[in-house]
C-alpha cells in the first residue's frame, strides 16, 4: 500500500507543488493542514505515515507542531520543510525529532530521496 | 542578345501587390494558425507559432513593406527557412511556383521605398511582380534597435 | 578510407593530445614522476600503433622517436631537462597539426623541415651521453595516520569492547545546508551510541559549512561496520560512507598477524551500489563509456520533450473523465517519464573538464612567453554542466585566463617590490550552487585600477564626473562589460581587464548566465560567471495574463499569494504590499507587456518571485498550475525582448512564453 504523507504548510501554492512531487512518486496524500494547530489535529484524525512540516507558519510553528505530534507518537516520521538560510531552525527541528529535511525550492529527486529514507 | 537562362520564384500577395521570394527558400505554406503576441517584440512581428513542434516568429510583411493590408482571418503563412531558421510570413493569399526568364526582371528604380529588400521586378505582359530579397529582409529583422 | 575508423581513429587520437599534454606539464613539475613516465610511455606507444594502422606514417615515425626517448628516459638512461620537455611539447604540437589536417580531410604531411628537425632533435638527444642515475623513485602519499592522543583513547576504549574506525562520509553533489546535514550525521552516529573522537575538517569549520563534501571522522563505538554503515547511510543526500576500522598494532594483538606495523588499515569498506566503478581500480578510474552522435543525443531530448507535452496532455484529459482505473498507470507512466528525463539529463550533462583539460598548457605557453611565473590550480573540474554549455564557455574562459595572466599578475620584479611572491597565482574553480554552476577565476594580482576604468569612462562620455564619485566600484567594474569600452591597445594602461570583456558578457549572457567582477587593488581579481544547470526542462508554474498563458520559473518562485487591494500601497510610485513585514514590490505583468487599461479588482493574483535576496509580487490574472515544459529558444528576431527566456508548446500545441524573470522587475 502506498504511503500515506500529510503535507503541512501555509502557503497553498507550496502544499500544491509538494502535493504533485510526492502523488508523481507513487506516493498517496492523505491530507493538508495550514498551520501547526491544524497538523496536530490532522494527525491524530489521519495517522499518517509521514508527515512534511514547513517551519515558519501562522497560529503554530512547525517547531512546536513537531514537539506535540511527538508526543501523540514518538515514533512519527517527519521531514522538515525549509528555506534556504534557516540552519539553525533546521536544526532545532532536528533536535525536536524531525528525521530529515528538504530545502527550498525543492527538488523532485531530494523530495523522494526523503520520502523512501524514511519509507 | 537577351539572358535566358530561368528562375523560379513563389508568387504571393500582400495588399494588392503581388510578390515572390525565392522558392528554395520556401519551405511551407500553412494556413493562418493560432499567433501567441510576444509583448515588447518588434514592430511588423506579429508574434510566434507552433509549427509541427517547432516555435516560428510569424511577421507581418505588408506592414513591414509599408503596404496597407486587410486584416482578414483568411490568411496564409509562408514558411521560409533562411540559414537554418525559420521565419512565417504573414500573407494574404497565395499563387503558387513560377518560372521567369532572367530578362524578365526589370532592374528596379520605382521602389525605392523598399530599400534592399526588393532584388527587382519581375515584369511578363500584365504581371508585375515584386521580386523580395529574404536574405535582407530577415537581416532587417534580427538587426538589434 | 572507412569514415567510420576515421572518426573514431581522430577522436580517439585527439584525446591521447590532450593526455599527453596533462602528463608532460605533470612532468615539469616534477620529471621523475615515474608514473607519468611510464604513462607518457604508453600513450605515444599506442598512438603510434594507431597511426601505422591507418596509414599515417609521419606520425607514426614521430610518435615512435618521441617513445623511443621516453622508455630511455624510462630506464633512467636520460634524464628529463626542461630543455627536452619543450621538445616533447613542440612533438606533441605537431601531431596535433597533423591530426586538425587528417580531420579537414588532409593527410599527415608536415612541413619536411620542420619534422626533420624536430626529429632530429629528439635524435640527439639519444645520443647523449648516458647517465647513470640513483633516483629513489616517489613514493606514494603515506595514508593518513590518526593523531596519537586519539589513539590512546582508542586504546582505553578496545579495553571496553568499543570498535574504532575512521569514517568518510560524502555529501552529494548540490546538497543543501550542508553544515546541517552533517550534524544529522553527527547525530545519527551519537544516537546510536558512537562516539566521535576528531574530525577532518574541525567541528567548527564543519558548522560553518567550511568544507566541500568530504568528511572524516574517527569513531568509536560498540557497533560493527556494517551497522555503523548503516546508521549512517540511512541520511538523506549521503553519496558515500566508507568505514575503516583502526586497528592497533602493538596495542591489541589479535587475528591480524601480517600487518601489524600498519596502524591504519583497510579492512571494511563498504560502498554504495551506486559508485561500483570505483572499487575496480584506484590508480585510475575506469568508467566503461559508449561514443554517442551528438546529434542523436539532441534528438534524444527533442523526443524526451515531447514525450513530456504528450505526457501532460493525456494526463490533462484524462482528469476531466476522472475514471479510477486509468489513475494508477498514469502515476506510473508520470513516474517512468520523470525517472527518463532525468537520465536524459545526466547524460548531456559532462564534467567541466572538457573545457578546463585544454587551459594548463595554454596557461604554461602564455607565461612562458611573458616571463612569467604562475601557479595555476584547477578546482572542481569534476563539476558537471550540461552539454551545450561546454561548447561555449571555453572562449570567454580563454579571454579572462588570459587577461588574468596578462594584466592581472605583476611581472616578478614588480611582485618582489609589493613584497608579493613572485610566483603569481590563477586559480580557475567550478562547482554548483543550488541549481547553478559558478564558475570563477580568481588571481593575486594588481587588481582593477577603479581610477583609471572612471578617468576611461567619463573621457568617453559614459558617466559624468559627479556620477563618478559616488560610483560603488562594483558598479565602475560593470563599466567593463560595456561593448568596445576598452581595445587590446589601452588594456595595459587599464591595468587589468577590459579585453573582450563584453564579449564574454554577451556569451555568458546567451547562456542566461551572469557575470561579476570583484577586485582590491594589489591583491587580485575575481571573475565569476553563473551558469545554469541545465537549459532544457524545467518546471514552470502557468499563469494567465491578458488571456495568454505565460510560464514562470519554479526556480524563480517563493509562493504565490491573494492579495486583498486595501493591502496593496503605493511607496514612491512603485506599488507595494506588506507580507510578513516585509515591503514587496508589486508589477502587474499587463504592464510590463504594455497592456494598459483595465479594471480595478479586488484581489491581485500575485506570485512572489525571488530575485538576488529580493523578493518581488509579480500580479497576474490567474494561475493554472504547475508543470515541465521544454524549453525552446525564441530566436534571433526576439533576441532584445529581454522579459522572455523562451518560450514552451503546451499540451493542448498552445505556446506560453517563458518570463526573465529578473528583467521583469
Amino acid at each position: 500500500m502506498a504511503k500515506r504523507v500529510l503535507i503541512v504548510d501555509d502557503a497553498a501554492f507550496m502544499r500544491m507543488l509538494l502535493k504533485d512531487i510526492i502523488t508523481k512518486a507513487g506516493y498517496e496524500v492523505a491530507g493538508e493542514a495550514a498551520n501547526g494547530v491544524e497538523a496536530v489535529e490532522k494527525y491524530k484524525e489521519l495517522k499518517p505515515d509521514v508527515v512534511t512540516m514547513d517551519i515558519m507558519m501562522p497560529e503554530m510553528d512547525g517547531i512546536t507542531a513537531i514537539k506535540k505530534i511527538k508526543e501523540i507518537d514518538p515514533n512519527a516520521k517527519i521531514i522538515v520543510c525549509s528555506a534556504m538560510g534557516q540552519q539553525a531552525m533546521v536544526i532545532e527541528a532536528i533536535q525536536a525529532g524531525a528525521k530529515d529535511f528538504i530545502v527550498k525550492p525543492f527538488q523532485h529527486s531530494r523530495v523522494i530521496e526523503a520520502l523512501q529514507k524514511l519509507s | 542578345m537577351a539572358d535566358l537562362s530561368e528562375f523560379e520564384v513563389f508568387v504571393f500577395g500582400v495588399g494588392s501587390q503581388d510578390m515572390a521570394f525565392d522558392v528554395e527558400y520556401v519551405s511551407i505554406v500553412i494556413e493562418k494558425t493560432d499567433i501567441t503576441p510576444v509583448p515588447r517584440a518588434k514592430k511588423n512581428v506579429l508574434g510566434v507559432m507552433n509549427l509541427r513542434g517547432r516555435i516560428v516568429p510569424v511577421i507581418d510583411l505588408a506592414a513591414m513593406l509599408g503596404l496597407s493590408s486587410k486584416d482578414s482571418a483568411e490568411g496564409k503563412i509562408v514558411v521560409v527557412n533562411y540559414e537554418d531558421i525559420e521565419t512565417g510570413f504573414l500573407v494574404e493569399r497565395v499563387r503558387g511556383v513560377m518560372r521567369f526568364r532572367s530578362d524578365d526582371v526589370e532592374k528596379m528604380q520605382k521602389f525605392e521605398s523598399f530599400g534592399e529588400k526588393s532584388k527587382g521586378i519581375i515584369k511578363k505582359q500584365e504581371e508585375l511582380i515584386i521580386h523580395l530579397n529574404v536574405g535582407k529582409i530577415l537581416e532587417e529583422l534580427t538587426m538589434s534597435s | 578510407m572507412n569514415e567510420q575508423y576515421l572518426s573514431v581513429f581522430l577522436d580517439e587520437s585527439r584525446e591521447y593530445v590532450q593526455s599527453l599534454n596533462e602528463s608532460l606539464l605533470k612532468l615539469e613539475k616534477n620529471p621523475r614522476d615515474e608514473e607519468t613516465i611510464n604513462e607518457t610511455f604508453r600513450i605515444l606507444h599506442t598512438l603510434k600503433g594507431m597511426a601505422g594502422t591507418m596509414g599515417f606514417e609521419h606520425m607514426a615515425k614521430l610518435s615512435h622517436r618521441m617513445e623511443q626517448l621516453l622508455d630511455k628516459v624510462r630506464s633512467k638512461r636520460i634524464t628529463l631537462t626542461s630543455d627536452l620537455l619543450d621538445r616533447l611539447f613542440a612533438g606533441v604540437d605537431m601531431i596535433d597539426r597533423m591530426i586538425n589536417n587528417i580531420a579537414s580531410g588532409g593527410n599527415d604531411q608536415a612541413d619536411e623541415e620542420d619534422l626533420k628537425s624536430l626529429m632530429d632533435a629528439f635524435e640527439v638527444v639519444q645520443e647523449e651521453k648516458v647517465q647513470e642515475q640513483s633516483v629513489n623513485s616517489q613514493t606514494k602519499e603515506e595514508p593518513d595516520g590518526v593523531d596519537d592522543s586519539v589513539m590512546k583513547v582508542i586504546q582505553e576504549a578496545s579495553k571496553e569492547g568499543y570498535n574504532a574506525f575512521k569514517v568518510r562520509v560524502a555529501l552529494a553533489e548540490g546538497t543543501l545546508m550542508k553544515a546541517v546535514r552533517m550534524y544529522m550525521v553527527f547525530k545519527a552516529i551519537e544516537d546510536s551510541g558512537g562516539q566521535i573522537l576528531s574530525s577532518v575538517p574541525p567541528v567548527e569549520d564543519i558548522e560553518q559549512e567550511k568544507f566541500d563534501r568530504e568528511v572524516e571522522l574517527v569513531v568509536i563505538t560498540k557497533q560493527n561496520a556494517e551497522s555503523l554503515h548503516k546508521v549512517i547511510s540511512s541520511i538523506s543526500e549521503i553519496e558515500k560512507v566508507t568505514v575503516l576500522t583502526i586497528t592497533k598494532g602493538q596495542g591489541k594483538p589479535n587475528e591480524e598477524e601480517e600487518e601489524k606495523e600498519e596502524e591504519v588499515q583497510e579492512k571494511v569498506e563498504i560502498v554504495e551500489e551506486k559508485t561500483p566503478e570505483q572499487k575496480i581500480s584506484q590508480k585510475r578510474r575506469l568508467v566503461q563509456t559508449v561514443r554517442v552522435d551528438i546529434d542523436k543525443l539532441d534528438t534524444l531530448m527533442n523526443l524526451m520533450g515531447e514525450l513530456v507535452i504528450s505526457r501532460s496532455r493525456i494526463s490533462d484529459i484524462l482528469k476531466k473523465y476522472n475514471i479510477k482505473e486509468v489513475d494508477e498507470s498514469l502515476s506510473q507512466l508520470n513516474r517512468i517519464t520523470l525517472d527518463l528525463q532525468n537520465v536524459v539529463m545526466k547524460i548531456r550533462m559532462v564534467p567541466i573538464a572538457f573545457v578546463f583539460n585544454r587551459f594548463p598548457r595554454m596557461v604554461r605557453d602564455l607565461a612562458k612567453q611573458l616571463s612569467k611565473e604562475i601557479n595555476f590550480i584547477i578546482e572542481g573540474e569534476d563539476t558537471e554542466l550540461d552539454r551545450t554549455f561546454v561548447e561555449d564557455i571555453g572562449e570567454p574562459l580563454v579571454h579572462l585566463l588570459r587577461n588574468a595572466i596578462d594584466h592581472g599578475i605583476e611581472t616578478k620584479e614588480e611582485r618582489i617590490a609589493k613584497g608579493k611572491s613572485p610566483v603569481g597565482t590563477v586559480v580557475l574553480s567550478a562547482r554548483h550552487e543550488g541549481n547553478t554552476v559558478v564558475i570563477e577565476v580568481k588571481d593575486d594580482g594588481r587588481g582593477i585600477d577603479r581610477n583609471a576604468v572612471v578617468r576611461k569612462a567619463i573621457e568617453k562620455g559614459l558617466i559624468s564626473e559627479a556620477q563618478a564619485e559616488s560610483m560603488p566600484d562594483e558598479k565602475v567594474y560593470e563599466l567593463l562589460f560595456l561593448p568596445g569600452f576598452s581595445t587590446r591597445s589601452d588594456a595595459t594602461e587599464l591595468s587589468g581587464r577590459g579585453v573582450g570583456m563584453d564579449a564574454v558578457k554577451s556569451v555568458v549572457e546567451s547562456l542566461n548566465g551572469t557575470v561579476k567582477i570583484e577586485s582590491i587593488k594589489d591583491r587580485g581579481t575575481t571573475v565569476t560567471i553563473r551558469l545554469p544547470l541545465t537549459l532544457a526542462i524545467i518546471q514552470a508554474l502557468l499563469v494567465t495574463v491578458n488571456n495568454h498563458v505565460y510560464a514562470i520559473p519554479i526556480a524563480n518562485i517563493d509562493s504565490t499569494l491573494n492579495v486583498p487591494a486595501n493591502k496593496v500601497q503605493k511607496l514612491q510610485d512603485r506599488l507595494v504590499t506588506v507580507i510578513r513585514g516585509e515591503i514587496i514590490p508589486l508589477v502587474k505583468l499587463w504592464e510590463v507587456f504594455g497592456l494598459n487599461g483595465r479594471k480595478e479588482e479586488q484581489y491581485y493574483n500575485t506570485v512572489i518571485v525571488r530575485v538576488g535576496n529580493r523578493k518581488y509580487g509579480l500580479v497576474v490574472d490567474s494561475l493554472i498550475g504547475q508543470e515541465d515544459i521544454v524549453i525552446k529558444s525564441l530566436g534571433k528576431i526576439f533576441s532584445d525582448v529581454r522579459i522572455f527566456s523562451g518560450g514552451a508548446i503546451l499540451g493542448d500545441g498552445s505556446i506560453a512564453l517563458i518570463l526573465d524573470v529578473s528583467n521583469v522587475v
